[in-house]
């Protein structure tokens, strides 16, 4: 719908212009593209430290970079997901 | 006299682009609509304000993302105020809107230069390899963009709020220009060039591989 909108507008419009109305189709792609490979990243990251990756992927999903920080703020530490560090030799 | 016109006409256009530019939702300043709406505006101007603040308050040498509980502070008003206004909770005004834009604006520029720096691509992009981090670790505590930074940003963010509220309904040309331009600059930035740009290193990357 809003690419019929914006297609015939650049073109008729603006006739040199018509290329930047073709290059905004590129947008959305590159975008979607970077938001499903955040949503992986947080999926295998919360599974690695023992966290529900099924819920966060959802939260980012949602709440968009929003969720992102809010993961990144609450996210366990990698040693404290894996039982801590081991006690040194006594 | 034309020539204006006919840019003024291709800085709407571009505008439409991104925005829905619904009157009563955009400033008129220097006798004309702006090319995005209120919030749109405060938005391009922060993420404008966010490159500048890169620049002089960064710390080089610091790993660590930027302070994540002052960018949620920041962004979180625009989450709020956007979603309170499209559930019919209220109905925003233009200056909420100005605020909340400028604030979100100012923050996502720190974490957007982060992730990127962040991603394989690192040091293959312009400008964010200059502004990026030399590295960057996720798990680091020491914030390449600390709370001070963040702060200063939010001070200013009040400051360019409080300057275009004083300017809005004005009929002097030169205010339109200089927003209109840092718009139309940031669109074109985060719309049509990093975008293709992240597209073509990344197949460029891909192939070298193979």
């Amino acid at each position: 719908m809003l690419l019929e909108q914006i297609i015939p507008l650049a073109i008729g419009q603006y006739e040199w212009f018509w290329g930047l109305g073709l290059l905004f189709c590129l947008v959305p792609l590159v975008w979607f593209i970077v938001a499903i490979l955040l949503c992986i990243w947080v999926y295998r990251d919360a599974e690695r430290r023992g966290m529900n990756g099924v819920l966060w992927l959802i939260i980012v999903l949602i709440a968009g970079i929003i969720g992102l920080i809010i993961y990144l703020i609450v996210r366990k530490d990698k040693t404290s997901a894996q039982g801590g560090p081991p006690p040194p030799p006594s | 006299m034309a020539l204006v016109e006919e840019i003024i006409s291709v800085f709407n256009f571009i505008g439409s682009l991104v925005c829905h530019q619904r009157p009563d939702r955009t400033l008129w300043i220097g006798g004309h609509y702006l090319p995005v709406c209120a919030r749109d505006t405060g938005a391009f101007v922060g993420l404008l304000l966010g490159y500048i603040m890169l620049l002089f308050l960064r710390r080089k040498q610091a790993k660590g993302p930027p302070n994540l509980y002052l960018s949620l502070v920041m962004m979180l008003p625009l989450w709020v105020d956007s979603f309170g206004q499209l559930f019919g909770f209220w109905t925003s005004t233009n200056y909420l809107r100005l605020i909340t834009g400028l604030l979100f604006g100012a923050a996502v520029t720190p974490m957007l230069v982060y992730a990127l720096s962040l991603s394989p691509l690192k040091g293959r992009i312009p400008l964010i390899k200059n502004i990026g981090p030399e590295t960057a670790v996720l798990d680091d505590k020491d914030s390449w963009f600390d709370a001070k930074a963040l702060c200063t940003s939010i001070a200013l963010s009040v400051i360019l709020f409080i300057a275009i509220i004083a300017i809005a309904g004005s009929e002097f040309p030169l205010f339109y220009w200089t927003l209109s331009i840092t718009i139309i600059t940031g669109i074109i930035w985060h719309f049509f060039v990093l975008p293709p740009l992240l597209l073509i290193v990344t197949l460029r990357k891909l192939f070298r591989k193979k």
